[in-house]
């Protein structure tokens, strides 16, 4: 047991793992395989599915089975992984859980990107021996964004844990119990009857097809078919990285300027891009964040633009509605640009407008809903949102294969950005984009400063600060809505004290978000990053004010920054939202 | 357990609210608490009362309600004014609990877990009640009714459908209790006590007379009081022992009590007899039981019609009655065998004394054992005494407890809890409940001396709910140790503090399992956690936390008073001291026992053997995880070793016996559904694997199996029992691989032959009607379904597609002429 470590055999191989290590760590060192279904290392383990049950031989030479995902390694222990009885017991559970499933693996939204499937496959289930009575639960489509199919669930607990663990939320709970167990929010009310923000994290968990994305598809091929309609899609910063995926290419392949050409063959009319939203957002955030400075508050002022943030707020935090940042997010900065600025620029009647976003994220499509975002006379900013994977079944449907494709650009003025919009896609990446416009307005010392180290990472709490002048003003970035339970706490208790603050519902920012590619994991989220921030780094212009097309939608259009018309146009409010969250 | 809210409508929450308001140290973890009370409120659990305890306590609503669905005593719908309870306990199955349940669905025309549409009476099947021992037994509006028929309860149902809503009466509170003349009441004004906080040397000077003064009044004064303890004071013609354990209350209707008293005052004898109500006296199968002293007798089955002579000929005349003993010529408890080959060393109490007074316990030296161990020893020596006895776990497992208290005083996390597990889940066993409702001070010593031992300055006793009474007695016990200096803060001057809460378990017997039990009490869904970490290095709220059972605590107070050697002086070299047994099922003396563990022929020695006319076939130990082995293995040996070796385990105590009435295969079938039900429905092989095998099962019993069932049957029971996350489910198979090992033919001849040997599993019966006939038509009459027609005078015909084999044809028929097939 010197220096805290504890050696062991697995199928006979000696290792040595630190005391505390889980039999599957000490297994992972070897390069042997476990099969797993409910462990998720980011979760409270469970110990649920039983699937990575191990062979742990007893002193008296009999042996016991035990969950590797759970089960501590220990001094002497000798351990099998992969015996008759544990294949015979794994087949076994697989096919009890198949006894209770729908079998419908053709028609399957999940289908080749299931884990019960691969479960399958790998252990080479060719009958079921056991049929009787299934569960049934209605679908719940109630949600703009997630839908949720119970008879499809294996209750395996990972949506729970991360809406209650990672995000804070708790908007779904195992109920009842034995045989009955489903996974249900409260009272079994609809999903959008509850806390739940929409952000998706809970569908990339999902092991099978419980979880799904409501799909928008369909309304978006009607507009494409309208010869009536102009059709008009925007394209979010981190969508640009992960479409590759799609693709079965490595994480952190981005295919930035094929996806216009990818877009107009498809039939869309006019390619944004969500960047420009996202340095005018800059612009307007900036601006407050200067006001506030000048005022001396309040403070923090917290970035507005992720909207499962948003909603959690409502719901959580509406004591933090004056600290909230008016801007809306560079989504409906586009969308309402669009339908005036650009309507008008080009003689177009903006209610002949479609306007199409392809997000990261699932709450962007509870955000074109909120009555906030529509124009004066009620026609909404933005018409139907698509997740990056119901991108691709869009790609799909029309035969393109990205990679392939030739590179294009996107559509003048609103399709024009900077690098400082495109970090809008990684969590820290907003306020470092920030920075790089308010410092250097505020502080000619800060003119040329570009990137913000503490800010950049994986970590889901990123504290820093920076000197404007001779103030020094603290900084917080958080992604993951729990991580922003914990700093809220500690400011309201007066504990933190934070002058700028970022939250991005998503583990990791936009990369993670839940609208994201499956699998969505630390390594793709950590590849991702790095994507980002290179292409920000081969970007000629890296700070929002200096983009031309800032400019010139300023001088011709709106005028001032937070000036009336941008005022009018370009910021929201919020209000207290039920039911009340604890 | 699937049950969907009620629309919402408008519930008066104002005395929700003030019940919340009024709650001292509110926390998340008394969720299940003040669902309990809210479901005292409102009858049932409104969706908008649900809300407002999620927005008042501040708990996620998904919480709220995944509580709340996981507990079956927590009900989502409105109950009806009446509430009938048909007990499912393993006895009570036994013994026909199905039969009336099929009659109670046929008079009220609903469902077990639905309300008549009247919204009068609401029909529900519950968990064992604990009335083994009258097997088959219900619970109608709170009230115990054992040794019920069919034809009874019938009555019963078409009575309540008229009925008005019965009044709820006021439950005593704990201090009612702490009246008359105590150990508390001080002998001048020199003593030195007040209630709640006693003279540091209390317990010396009521228990030893070791006074701080010896005036000879004040010494006179504590005789007395030490008479009445001990049922001794002259100013008394005799003393009556009344059972009140639950099964002798359950058939003591109308009261022998009152009748007592109706006598007694109509001679003018008022307060001249001191009645002593006491907890399960142990021969629940003669009760009710009375015992007098000090002309002593143990006279059964007594009813108020013969509480006169018992005062004329016995009180009064000095003379025993003889048609009330439990048999010729046996007339003190000590000369039954029941009672004679018993070593009552736990038990010795229980029985015996006012368990709702704390006097009686300290008179027969209760709390020494603390007093001991607090004054004169280390919480290390406590431990090691412990360990040398040779204690082992008596909920089941049988883990060392000196070892398991070893492991949480070595934790550094000084914070450190113990648990009592009084969550008797097992169907068919009453000891815990016996010994809380008989004895709580013992188990209250046990667990001071446990925290003492390890360093907890909390401890817990989890109830289960279907126990009001052991959770009444409990609450009487603390309240006056309290008032006694035993429990609270600076216990008996010694500085230590110990707080015990109780908790009353929500119906979910996986909660008997020690972590799903730690997540309960934490205000939580019942669900097992991983092991390791152990709760003694990991358990409440990441505390060492030592979880006992009730029997096992029990224990401790009699290692430290008697010394370890006399401890040992019982039971087997690796399983020391005694076991307490509930014996039920088809057995003569149904009851309460205590031997030392090894003890053999206790069926036929103590349990009296099979009543007339039936054969013993198989015994059932340790509930649903346990094993149904054929009786003569189960003389052989009873320690855990032993048992274990038969596939077989000594469980909690609870001790089943079936005769040739019984079919192993339906047998199997219930406890499985059992277990199946009681899944906490974390895992797969537990949740989905029990509810194939049920299925596998009622494929059996229906006539419906193939031989390759068999196979099916043992391969899943395999990979349950070793892949499950928890003891339920490792165990839940128990049952089948012990009756497939002990019992295979009936399988066989369930399936090949579609005969079911027993005459229980319905699909399988056919009845006709012999030549012998004689067309009287009195089965016609009786058949609740019409399916029987015929002429008077000629034999009658049975249409055996309509029958539904309920046997009321073969029951009625004066000549045997309905043959069941």
């Amino acid at each position: 047991m010197a220096d805290n470590q504890v050696n062991l055999t697995i199928n006979d191989l000696p290792v040595r793992v630190p005391a505390g290590s889980t039999l599957l760590e000490a297994a992972q060192t070897l390069s042997i395989r476990i099969p797993t279904l409910c462990y998720d290392k980011h979760l409270t383990v469970s110990g649920a599915c039983r699937l990575c049950v191990v062979e742990v031989v007893n002193p008296t030479g009999s042996t016991r089975l035990e969950p590797a995902c759970s089960f501590p390694a220990q001094e002497g222990m000798m351990v099998r992984t992969n015996t008759r009885e544990l294949r015979d017991a794994r087949r076994t559970i697989i096919e009890l859980i198949l006894a209770n499933h729908p079998r419908a693996c053709q028609t399957c939204i999940r289908n080749q990107r299931c884990n019960l499937q691969d479960a399958c496959r790998e252990y080479s289930i060719d009958k079921i021996r056991y049929e009787g009575e299934k569960r049934h639960r209605a679908v719940d489509s109630s949600s703009v964004a997630i839908t949720r199919h119970p008879d499809f669930c294996i209750l395996c607990g990972k949506c729970v844990k991360v809406c209650k663990e990672v995000q804070g939320v708790y908007a779904l709970d195992f109920v009842n119990r034995g045989f009955s167990t489903t996974v249900l929010p409260p009272f079994d009310r609809d999903l959008a009857d509850t806390v739940c923000v929409l952000c998706g994290q809970c569908l990339l968990k999902c092991p099978v097809a419980a979880i799904r994305d409501k799909s928008y598809l369909d309304k978006v091929s009607d507009a494409l078919e309208d010869p009536e309609k102009i059709v008009i899609v925007q394209i979010a910063p981190s969508v640009r990285a992960t479409v590759g995926e799609l693709y079965n290419l490595p994480p952190g392949v981005p295919l930035t300027r094929k996806l216009p050409t990818a877009l107009r063959r498809i039939g869309f009319d006019y390619v944004f891009d969500t960047d420009f939203g996202a340095d005018m957002a800059v612009m307007e955030e900036g601006h407050e964040l200067i006001g506030r400075i000048k005022k001396g508050g309040p403070f923090p002022l917290i970035t507005s633009c992720s909207p499962g943030w948003v909603k959690f707020m409502e719901h959580f935090y509406p004591e933090f509605i004056p600290n909230m940042s008016s801007t809306k997010s560079p989504q409906q900065i586009v969308g309402a640009l669009t339908k005036t600025f650009f309507a008008q620029r080009n003689g177009i009647d903006p209610k002949k407008i479609f306007n199409v976003s392809i997000m990261p994220c699932s709450a962007k499509k509870f955000e074109i809903q909120r009555p906030e975002h529509k124009l004066d006379d009620g026609t909404p900013e933005m018409d139907a949102v698509l997740t990056t994977r119901e991108f691709g079944d869009l790609l799909r449907m029309h035969e393109i294969d990205v990679p392939s494709l030739p590179e294009s650009n996107f559509d003048p003025i609103l399709g024009d950005a900077t690098g400082a919009g495109l970090m809008f896609g990684v969590a820290g990446g907003m306020m470092e984009a920030s920075l790089r416009t308010v410092a250097a307005v505020l502080d000619p010392h800060c003119e040329a400063r570009l990137e913000y180290a503490a800010l950049r990472g994986t970590a889901g709490i990123k504290r820093g600060s920076v000197l404007i002048g001779d103030r020094e003003f603290k900084l917080c970035a958080v992604s993951g809505l729990a991580n922003a339970r914990k700093v809220l706490d500690e400011i309201k208790s007066g504990k933190e004290e934070v002058h700028f603050m970022e939250v991005m519902a998503c583990p990791g920012g936009c990369i993670g978000g839940g609208g994201q590619p499956l699998p969505t994991d630390d390594e793709s989220r950590r590849r991702r990053i790095e994507a980002m921030y290179a292409e920000d780094r081969a970007l000629p212009i890296r700070q929002s004010h200096k983009n031309p097309a800032i400019r010139t939608v300023y001088e011709e259009f709106l005028g001032e920054p937070n000036g009336e018309k941008a005022h009018h146009l370009l910021h929201a409010t919020y209000s207290p939202r039920l039911p009340r969250g604890f | 357990m699937t049950q969907t809210p009620t629309a919402p409508t408008a519930t008066d929450l104002a005395p929700l609210r003030d019940l919340l308001a009024n709650w001292v140290d509110l926390k998340p973890r008394n969720l299940i608490a003040v669902l309990q009370k809210a479901q005292e409120l409102y009858g049932y659990l409104p969706t908008d009362a649900l809300d407002y305890v999620a927005d008042a306590m501040r708990i996620a609503e998904a919480r709220v309600y995944g509580v709340a669905t996981f507990y079956s005593q927590f009900r989502l719908k409105a109950q009806g004014e009446h509430v009938i309870q048909v007990c499912n306990g393993t006895a009570c199955n036994v013994k026909g609990a199905d039969d009336l349940l099929g009659e109670l669905v046929a008079v009220l025309g609903i469902h077990a877990g639905d309300t008549t549409p009247d919204g009068k009476v609401t029909l529900e099947k519950v968990n064992c009640v604990g009335a083994c021992g009258v097997a088959p037994a219900i619970v109608v509006d709170g009230e115990v009714h054992g040794r019920v028929t069919s034809k009874l309860v019938g009555k019963l149902a078409r009575k309540l459908l008229t009925a008005p809503k019965p009044i709820i009466a006021r439950r005593p509170s704990a201090m009612d209790k702490v009246r008359g003349r105590t150990f508390l009441e001080r002998c001048c004004d020199k003593c030195q006590t007040r209630p709640g906080t006693p003279c540091p040397n209390f317990l010396l000077c009521r228990m030893e007379g070791l006074s701080c003064h010896d005036d000879e009044q004040c010494v006179k004064f504590r005789e007395e009081l030490h008479n009445l303890a001990e049922h001794k004071s002259p100013q008394f013609l005799a003393t009556a022992f009344l059972c009140k354990g639950l099964t002798c209350d359950a058939s003591d209707e109308p009261s022998v009590y009152k009748a007592f008293l109706g006598e007694l005052k109509k001679r003018g004898l008022s307060g001249k007899v001191d009645f002593i109500e006491t907890g399960c006296q142990g021969l629940c199968e003669v009760g009710p039981i009375v015992q007098l002293l000090p002309l002593e007798a143990f006279y059964c089955r007594v009813k108020p019609t013969d509480v006169a002579e018992i005062v004329e000929k016995h009180i009064l005349g000095g003379q025993i009655i003889e048609r009330l003993l439990y048999a010729p010529g046996l007339v003190t408890e000590a000369s039954i065998p029941f009672y004679s080959k018993q070593v009552r060393r736990v038990l010795s109490n229980t029985g015996k004394i006012d368990p709702e007074n704390i006097d009686e316990y300290l008179a027969r030296e209760g709390y020494q054992a603390l007093y001991k161990a607090l004054k004169e020893m280390t919480p290390e020596q406590v431990i090691e005494s412990v360990t040398a006895a040779g204690l082992r776990g008596r909920g089941g497992g049988g883990f060392p407890t000196g070892k398991k208290w070893q492991i949480a005083r070595a934790q550094t996390d000084t914070t450190r809890y113990i648990i009592c597990n009084a969550d008797e889940g097992d169907p068919g066993a009453f000891m815990d409940r016996s010994l809380l409702e008989g004895d709580p001070h013992r188990v209250l010593e046990g667990i001071l001396i446990a925290a003492y031992a390890i360093g907890a300055e909390h401890a817990f006793v989890y109830c289960r709910a279907e126990y009001p009474l052991a959770i009444r007695r409990l609450e009487i016990a603390l309240a006056q140790a309290r008032m006694y200096g035993l429990v609270g803060p600076n216990i008996l001057g010694t500085g230590k503090n110990l707080h015990v809460e109780i908790i009353q378990g929500a119906g979910a017997f996986v909660c008997g399992e020690e972590t799903a039990m730690i997540s309960s009490i934490e205000g939580k869904r019942g669900m097992a956690r991983n092991k390791p970490p152990y709760p003694a290095q990991h358990g409440f709220e990441g505390h060492p936390t030592c979880v006992n059972n009730v029997e096992t605590f029990a224990n401790v107070p009699l290692i430290l008073r008697k010394g370890v050697e006399w401890f040992r002086s019982v039971g087997t070299d690796k399983s020391s001291g005694t076991k307490i047994f509930s014996l039920s099922g088809k057995i003569r003396n149904t009851g309460l026992v205590e031997v030392p563990i090894s003890m053999r022929e206790l069926l036929n020695e103590i349990g009296g053997g099979a009543p007339e006319g039936s054969s013993i076939k198989g015994a059932q130990t340790g509930g649903p995880s346990g094993a149904c082995i054929p009786a003569d293995r189960m003389d052989s040996a009873v320690d855990y070793e032993s048992l274990k070796k038969l596939g077989a385990m000594m469980g909690s105590g609870g001790l089943v016996v079936t005769d040739s009435g019984t079919c192993m295969v339906n047998f199997a079938k219930f406890f499985l559904g059992f277990t199946q039900h009681e899944s906490c429905g974390k895992c797969i092989p537990c949740r989905e694997g029990t509810k194939r095998m049920l299925e596998i099962l009622e494929r059996i019993t229906d006539g419906k199996g193939k031989m390759e069932d068999l196979g099916e049957l043992r391969h899943l029971a395999m990979v349950i029992s070793r892949t499950s996350a928890c003891g339920l489910g490792a165990t839940a198979p128990n049952p089948v691989f012990s009756t497939l090992r002990y019992f295979e033919h009936e399988y066989v001849s369930h399936i090949r032959d579609t005969r079911c040997l027993a005459g229980v599993c319905k699909s399988l019966l056919t009845y006709h009607i012999l030549s012998n006939c004689r067309g009287c038509g009195l089965c016609a009459r009786g058949c609740p379904v019409q399916c029987i027609s015929g002429e008077k005078g000629e034999i009658y015909v049975i249409d055996n597609e309509r029958c539904i084999k309920c046997g009321e044809c073969n029951r009625v028929c004066p000549f045997g002429a309905v043959a069941r097939t």
